[in-house]
Parts: structure tokens; sequence; C-alpha cells
């Protein structure tokens, strides 16, 4: 079929629908997520073609859905739960981290959890320190958990799809800055590995990490880059867990250099976890110390011009890759 | 306590019902005194957290459920693992980290879960279990079976947010699951007088418009009745139930306490009621059973013990190799 430009909101739609269409297991769970459609719009529409049975919506418990999920998910079906937003990770991180992740492993491969938890993230909505975090790096710590963030409208149908698909809880990060940018996106069925980086721009100089919203900042910052004579290669993570160790540690044995750009603050991010893969196995190959950019270690503040310090930006990558030659 | 109410159910229990049951009632005592007393010599693995005292509660609750209902055992719940077919032998083992099916020695065996028996696994997070057990029956009812969910819990557990959530969210979906509070009286140190203003935990069910009762829990007779009710309930769509069984534990929370604070008199009082041997005087008293038939079948318990303890005993640890597997699903 001939691609059509979607934004990620409606190829989110569209990943959701087509699976429930292909297996009656699947159902949805989550808060206002029914007629209402999603406070985010994603789901608009699924509750008139599935009813209430398979897009149920519920009272405000990100604990108990979230358990719930799981709970569904092991008596055989295939859940969705939505989370409002990121920031509610922590209300059901028990059920997360202490159930849904562990349960493969406390039957022995008895059960799975076929389980998806969809969850806005990211700043730059000017919304505060409870809706705007990163929480990628926090979830990746966890055994059990698979965590994918898409960054564009024709990976989120196909990741989303292999993410219902899989047999374990895989936490699906939505950049909210995101929902609106269009991609090519084919009405047919397709699916996406869950565990590959992506190399979106080649170059021989320098590796650029990134995900999310960053990246749209990091190919920016290659085409500056490029004007001055640094060729970035710049990979698109996708999986925050697992961490696709052979595509970047691949990239960094060419270009020798390595910038991991998040939005998550710098503390514990996942870039120190992509620093030490590839300070082990490309250490040889490095012509720079490694180089990260995060935002600052404060929760995400409200006033724009203080959300604006905070969020890092094109000119923070600049900065730092300059700095390495 | 609604002890004195006609039992419908219970009356059509046969004889051969009433030793089975109290046959289960007795393994589940003596596994755990086993457990104990070998937790004092030679540390048992896990740390026992008896459940010695609860058993007409533990028994009554599951000992009628279908093999395709699903049980969600408390850490103290024993007899309903084994009632519902964990065997004497994989409890002992388990209790040890022994290779057993199920686990593997990947988890307790308090928490095991076994699929093909219909055991839920439930949590060393007391509360986190009630969100999975909802979410278990919404489940089986999304797929159309009639079976049930119970869900164990400890009157400690009730306190928890994520049980009003649960109860909430299986009120509203009229899901078929029973809240079974085996109301020992403890969270540890922390009485019921103590942790909550309420007589009875069975009347927090009515804050969520679902049916809740609270009977004596070392009663079996009440107990059955009250949970055959729910479950008749649950199976016919009629939604969830809280079952309140008043009960007592006769040790402490578990073998590693650094001391016991409930009154001695309290315990003594609690002892003189113990389920076991009361249930013992009324199948003697209702001609439901011989003193030599109940003999026999002490003595068949004790023999099953023995066995287990030796089962566990030469029972191998699981492979090193093992400790990263089913991490993940395929």
């Amino acid at each position: 079929m001939r691609p059509m430009l979607k934004t990620i909101r409606e190829s989110i739609r569209e990943a959701l629908a087509e699976e429930m269409r292909r297996d009656e297991k699947v159902i949805l769970i989550g808060e206002d997520i029914g007629q209402y459609g999603g406070t985010l719009q994603v789901t608009l529409g699924l509750f008139e073609e599935f009813g209430s049975d398979r897009v149920i919506d519920t009272p405000i418990s990100e604990s108990s859905i979230t358990g719930m999920a799981t709970g569904a998910a092991m008596s055989g079906m295939r859940s969705v739960v939505e989370l409002m937003f990121a920031d509610f990770v922590f209300i059901a991180f028990d059920q997360i981290a202490n159930n849904a992740a562990k349960m493969c492993y406390g039957y022995d491969g008895q059960l799975s959890v076929p389980m998806v938890i969809r969850a806005p993230f990211g700043a730059g909505t000017r919304s505060g320190k409870h809706h705007c975090q990163s929480v990628e790096a926090l979830l990746g710590h966890i055994p059990g958990l698979k965590v994918v963030i898409p960054s564009n409208a024709y990976d989120a149908k196909g990741l989303l799809k292999s993410a219902i698909r899989d047999n374990n809880p895989v936490v699906f990060l939505e950049h909210k800055l995101l929902y609106g940018t269009r991609a090519d996106v084919p009405d047919d069925d397709y699916i996406l590995p869950l565990d590959k980086a992506k190399v979106k721009r080649e170059g021989r100089d320098v590796t650029i990490v990134s995900w999310a919203n960053m990246l749209p900042k990091a190919l920016k910052a290659a085409e500056k880059l490029a004007a001055e004579g640094i060729e970035a290669e710049v990979i698109d993570l996708i999986s925050a867990k697992p961490i696709d160790s052979e595509t970047i540690v691949g990239s960094v044995t060419k270009t020798g250099r390595l910038l991991v750009a998040h939005e998550a603050v710098l503390t514990g991010g996942l870039g120190a976890e992509i620093s030490a893969i590839v300070a082990k196995e490309a250490f040889g190959y490095l012509d720079a110390p490694i180089e990260r950019v995060g935002a600052p270690d404060t929760p995400p503040p409200f006033s724009p011009s203080l959300e604006d310090a905070f969020i890092p930006g094109e000119e923070a990558i600049l900065e730092k890759v300059r700095g390495m030659f | 306590m609604k002890t004195e109410k006609k039992h419908t159910h219970a009356a059509m229990l046969t004889k051969d019902d009433l030793q089975a049951a109290y046959r289960w009632m007795y393994l589940s005592r003596r596994t755990e005194e086993a457990m104990v007393e070998l937790h004092q010599h030679t540390p048992v693995t896990e740390l026992p957290h008896a459940g010695i005292g609860q058993e007409a509660t533990m028994v009554g609750s599951c000992f009628m459920l279908r093999q395709s209902d699903q049980v969600m055992p408390a850490h103290r719940s024993r007899g309903v693992f084994l009632v519902k077919g964990i065997s004497s032998r994989h409890m002992m083992a388990g209790a040890y980290g022994k290779d057993i099916p199920y686990v593997r020695g990947k988890n307790t065996s308090h928490h095991l879960g076994s699929v093909e028996l219909g055991v839920v696994t439930g949590t060393g997070c007391i509360g986190s279990q009630f969100p999975l057990a909802v979410g278990f029956a919404l489940g089986l009812k999304l797929q159309g079976r009639d079976d049930v969910m119970i869900c164990y819990c400890g009157d400690g557990a009730t306190n928890r947010g994520d049980f009003h959530e649960s109860m909430n969210l299986a009120a509203i979906n009229d899901l078929p699951v029973i809240f079974l509070v085996e109301n020992n009286h403890y969270a540890i140190s922390m009485s019921v007088e103590k942790s909550m203003r309420i007589k009875d935990i069975s009347i927090r069910a009515s804050g969520y418009g679902m049916h809740g009762v609270t009977v004596d829990g070392n009663d079996f007779f009440a107990v059955y009745e009250a949970t055959q009710e729910a479950v008749e309930r649950a199976r016919k769509g009629g939604g969830p139930s809280l079952v309140e069984c008043k009960t007592y534990r006769h040790k402490a929370h578990s073998e590693r306490d650094p001391r016991d604070l409930r009154p001695p008199e309290e315990v003594q009082a609690w002892l003189e009621k113990d389920p076991i041997p009361r249930m013992r005087k009324y199948l003697l008293e209702h001609g439901c059973a011989t003193q030599k038939q109940l003999d026999e079948i002490d003595k068949s318990v004790v023999a099953e013990v023995e066995d287990a303890v030796e089962y566990a005993k030469q029972c191998p640890y699981p492979p090193a190799e093992i400790l990263t597997t089913n991490v993940y699903a395929q």
C-alpha cells in the first residue's frame, strides 16, 4: 500500500486498533481512555469500535490498574495499560518492578506477562515536576522489563505492534512533544525489532547516541557540524532496555568519539550505562573522552524561562562535540 | 459474627468430605509444625511464618474449589497450597530452596505459583497481591470462564491502598474475586485495635458497594458457608465479596521474632479455641467419623509429613546454571 503521512498519535492508535482486530485477547486499560479518547487523545475512537469490555476506563488508581493489567496478562490476556503521564510510573512502581517484571522468573517460565505500559513522558509542555519527567533509566534498571522509546511515527507503529505481541512486560515511552510529528506510515501490518538501535545519519568523526525528542536536535546539530567539517553519525537508541551495544560500539570503533545526549537528568541517566559499555568495548578506539548531555539535576521546573534552561538543546550538543576535537 | 446462621452449603458435605477436610487441616498443622521444629535445629532456608491456628479458615475457604478456580494464598496460608494440590513434599522441599517443580528455587514456597494447579503467586510486599488477583479475575470474566479467584490476605494488608483500589476496581467491573481476610488480629506487632477504628474489616466492603461478611474463622463450617456463598455469587456474575475470618495465629509472626507483644492470657484464650480439636469434636459428636478413623487420619498425616521431610532433605538444590534463565519469556 502507498505510504501515508501520519502523526505518532495516529500511528499508535492504528497499531492498537490493528492488534485488537488481530487478537481478541488484546485489551486496553487506563484512565479516560474510553469515549474521552485519552487525555492526549491517543485512544480516540477505539471505545466505539471495541466496546467497554476491551477498552476499560478506570478510576484514578495507577497502582492497581497496572497490577490489574498484570494479573489479566497472567490469566491469558494481552493487556495494554495507559498511564496518563510517565511520572505516574512512580505510583505504579511496586506493581511494575515487584510484580510484572518478576513474574516470569518467579514462576520459572510457567507463565509470562504479555503486557505493554504506555506512558507519555518528557519536558516542554510547561507542566512542571509531575508531568514532565524522563524515566527510562529507572525502568531500564529492572530485570524482566523491556523499555522502548520511538522517535517517529513509522517506528512507533511497528514497535508498538511488536511490544503487544511480545510475551514480556514492555514499557513504551511516548514523548509528548513528538505526538504531532508526521512520517510515512504504511497502512500495512509491519513489526519492528524491540532491541535494535538505528543509524539515522552516517558519519566518520563522532557518534551521537540519542532518542525521543533529543534525536531531532542531534540531527540538526549534525547538519551544522557538517558545515564545520565534522561528520557526525547519529544513532536512535530506540531500546532503552536492552541496550543495542553492537550498533553503538560498531559505530564508535569507526568514529572514535561518543556523545550521549538525553533529556533525562544527567546523574544515573542512560548516558552513564552507554558510556560504560563503550569505555569497555571500544576503549582502544577512543580518540577523546566520552561526553554526555543531559538535563541538570533538578526536578522539571514550571516557568517557561526555567524549563527552557532545563531542557538540553542543540547548542549543548554542538558545544560538547566541538570540545572533542 | 454470623456463626448462628444455618449452614445450607455445609449440610451438603458428606462424611467423606468432612474427614477429608479434617485431614487437610491436620496436614497443614503438621507440615508447619515440622517446619518450625526443623527451623529450631537446622534452619529451614525460608523463614517459617506459621499459620498454625488458622487451619479452619485456610481449609474451609478453598476446600470445595474446582481445579480451574484460582487461589492466591497469603504468606501464612500453607493449608491453601496443600488443598489446591501442592504436595507436602514440595511444600517442605520448597521451603529449603530445593529444586522443586513450579519455581525451582527462584521463589519461596509460600509465594509459589502453579499454573496447572490454579495457584497464583503471592507477594513479599504485603498488600501488593490484590491488583493481580483482580486482574486475573478480569481475565477469567473476559474469557467467559465461570471460575473464581480467592485472594487471601491478613488484617494488616487491608490497610494498604491497593486493597481499597482493588476492591473498587473489582466492584465496578463485577469481577469474580473473593477477598478472603484471615484476620488473626496482628500485623507482626500491630494489633487491629491500634491499626483501625473499626471492629469488623468486612464493613470496608460497603464503601465499595460490595458484599462483606465476618465469620468465626476457627469454625470450619462458618468459613465454608460464607465462602461458598461468595463463590456462588461470583460464578453467577454477581461480583466480588469480602469474607473476613476472625482467627488467631498460635505462633509469633515468624520464627525470628525478637519478641511477641501479645498478652499471654489472650494467646491462651485463643489456644483453647484451636480449630482442630473443635473439628474433631464436631465430627465425633455428629457421627461423621469414629475415634478410630480420626486416629488413622492423624497417623497417616504424621507419616506423610515425615516422608516430606525426608524428601526435602534429599532433594537437590537447583543448579547454578538456571540463575539467569526465564528472566524473560520467549
